[in-house]
């Protein structure tokens, strides 16, 4: 049926990668649920929206008219004015460079972290194994939003140390699911050939256990997405996070906006809203996409 | 935020000198070593020390803020599984019919909306159209507990909301892998009534990893305190937490630190003995 859609004279490699195509792309897509489907277009919708954001804002993200505080939504200002009168449409816009942007990275920082960890307490085992698991115990006996707070006062609220913060904060937990996978993938008899042909250790580990847990690796990263960009915003509003004026979603709503925001509920109406529909998205989205990239998930319950 | 907690008591303006002398007399300029060594040997003594703002106890303010805290925290929890149990029950029972979707539905948006957002939503909504304010005075649960409970009861439901979303999901999967056992069906075979079967044969079965779940939520709990706290104005922990990292007050966030991860352990050990409770088989193994 894909050669029927390759031009007459396709050769067999080129009809195959339409198959890829095909198999990869398409077919996945069209099992998504209409949920997913949704997810999927808000986040592109907001990712484009992003990252095209000096097109799409409307006004200045930091310079407001005072003579425009505190306006309600209107067709000049879509989500109304601050209290200093900066557009709150556009400070969401920008806003997500801040937020998604953040969280974007504290993710792949955090996974890198844990899979590093994982890999080399897992591969090892025994000594080495012992040592960083009771470290990681130690880690992750504190609550992470406390330890957060705490850590985020002593080195000050900036992008950069919240991000390392978060990452390292992160990455604890995570390396423990990751360890139990390395471990199980390391009992393969594929390991042992490997070995017993002369591979060094960083060779089986990068080239034998790695692309092992790469997938799950990605899943846990997909699932705890939505949860950093809570916790940043979180953060940002009790004001141990990226800190204004930087029109992070979070912050948007801390200190001043919170007080006026009982008189002018647009201040924390959209930022907020922002936060919702990108994190509900994003966990239609990815679930879905694992149902229907997973062959084990298929026709059975989504939950 | 200031840099220091001498700079957040002194100002930004202090002259050099009392900057100085402050420094000498609350022992920050020793080196952090020795601070480090002070804080253990009084810790290991049980003196959690002294804030560095304020000057009083740290120990007799924890103990006047743990209740409170305490206290919500159990409502946010009473609050998510007395939700969130039974609609799971229901939904697994209701498996793909409309109450399954609606119910899987809500709990993916109670878990995607921030807990600081909805409850400044709330206040703010609920002064406009019910003319409902928070109560403006603060009253311990000994002093008038009536207001004490009323004081709770918004920061409780709107914390345990995405608690009872999770459970939804967890008690759903664990009941449909119940449901689908042999022994139920010879329940329901030999005219039980389908409540008692469901109660008696199917939740007592999905009850032991059900616990588990709450030793991980006690993290989401106290993140919901420390957010809550601070919305609705409640003296609790959560509150002390962020006006301590606020002045840089380093001994009552490590006192706390400390007391929220031994709690968490506390917690977690309690789950552990519980599991056995429900679930004799893994006492034999033990």
């Amino acid at each position: 049926m894909t050669t029927s859609s390759a031009p007459p004279n396709a050769t067999a490699w080129q009809s195959y990668r339409v198959s890829w195509v095909q198999t990869r792309l398409v077919r996945p897509l069209r099992r998504m649920p209409v949920t997913g489907l949704a997810g999927g277009a808000i986040l592109a919708v907001f990712t484009l929206a992003t990252i095209f954001a000096p097109l799409v804002a409307t006004h200045d993200p930091n310079t407001g008219d005072t003579l425009d505080r505190l306006l309600a939504p209107s067709a000049d200002h879509w989500f109304g004015t601050d209290q200093i009168g900066r557009d709150i449409f556009s400070r969401v816009v920008w806003g997500g460079r801040y937020t998604l942007g953040a969280s974007l990275a504290v993710v792949t920082l955090s996974v890198v972290a844990a899979t590093v960890i994982a890999v080399i307490s897992g591969y090892f085992g025994g000594k080495v194994d012992l040592v960083i698991q009771r470290l990681v115990d130690a880690w992750i006996a504190f609550p992470a939003f406390v330890l957060l707070i705490a850590l985020i006062s002593l080195l000050g609220p900036n992008i950069r140390n919240v991000i390392i913060v978060m990452s390292l904060a992160m990455a604890g937990t995570m390396s423990r699911v990751l360890r139990a996978n390395v471990i199980a993938v390391k009992a393969a008899g594929y390991i042992e050939t490997a070995r017993v042909s002369g591979a060094t250790d960083l060779r089986i580990m990068v080239f034998h256990v790695l692309p092992q847990i790469i997938p799950l690796v990605l899943i846990l990263a997909s699932v705890q997405l939505g949860g950093v960009i809570l916790s940043l915003a979180a953060l940002g509003f009790l004001g141990f996070g990226i800190p204004p004026p930087t029109p992070e979603w979070g912050s948007m709503l801390s200190g001043r906006a919170r007080e006026y925001t009982y008189s002018a509920y647009w201040l924390g109406l959209f930022p907020g809203l922002a936060i919702t529909i990108t994190v509900l998205s994003l966990t239609l989205f990815f679930d879905s996409l694992r149902d229907v990239l997973d062959p084990r998930m298929r026709g059975a319950g989504r939950f | 935020m200031p840099g220091s907690a001498v700079e957040a008591m002194v100002g930004t303006q202090g002259y050099a000198e009392d900057i100085e002398q402050l420094r000498s007399e609350l022992g920050l300029d020793q080196p952090w070593y020795t601070q480090f060594m002070d804080w253990a040997l009084d810790l290991v003594r049980g003196d959690l020390g002294e804030s560095l703002y304020s000057g009083d106890s740290i120990s007799s303010e924890l103990l006047r803020r743990l209740p409170t805290t305490a206290l919500l925290g159990a409502l946010i929890l009473l609050v998510g599984w007395a939700i969130g149990v039974p609609l799971g029950i229901f939904a697994a029972v209701q498996q793909g019919r409309v109450i399954d979707e609606v119910s899987r539905t809500i709990s993916v948006l109670f878990l995607a909306i921030p807990s600081f957002w909805l409850a400044t939503m709330f206040l703010v909504f609920a002064s406009v159209w019910f003319d409902y304010a928070p109560p403006l005075r603060f009253a311990s649960f000994s002093a008038d507990p009536v207001l004490h409970l009323k004081i709770m009861l918004w920061p409780a439901i709107i914390g345990g909301l995405p608690v009872s979303a999770a459970v939804v999901r967890v008690t759903r999967t664990l009941m449909l892998e119940v449901l689908r056992q042999d022994y139920m069906r010879t329940a329901r075979a030999k005219g039980l009534a389908s409540r008692v079967v469901l109660f008696r044969h199917g939740l007592q079965n999905a009850a032991p990893p059900l616990v588990t779940i709450l030793g991980l939520q006690v993290a989401t709990v106290v993140t919901g305190a420390v957010i809550l706290e601070q919305i609705f104005a409640i003296p609790g922990m959560g509150r002390y937490t962020i006006e301590a990292a606020m002045r840089r007050d380093y001994p009552v966030v490590q006192a706390i630190l400390l007391l929220s991860a031994t709690s968490l352990l506390v917690i977690n050990l309690i789950v552990d003995i519980l599991y056995g409770v429900l679930d004799p088989r893994i006492r034999v193994g033990a």
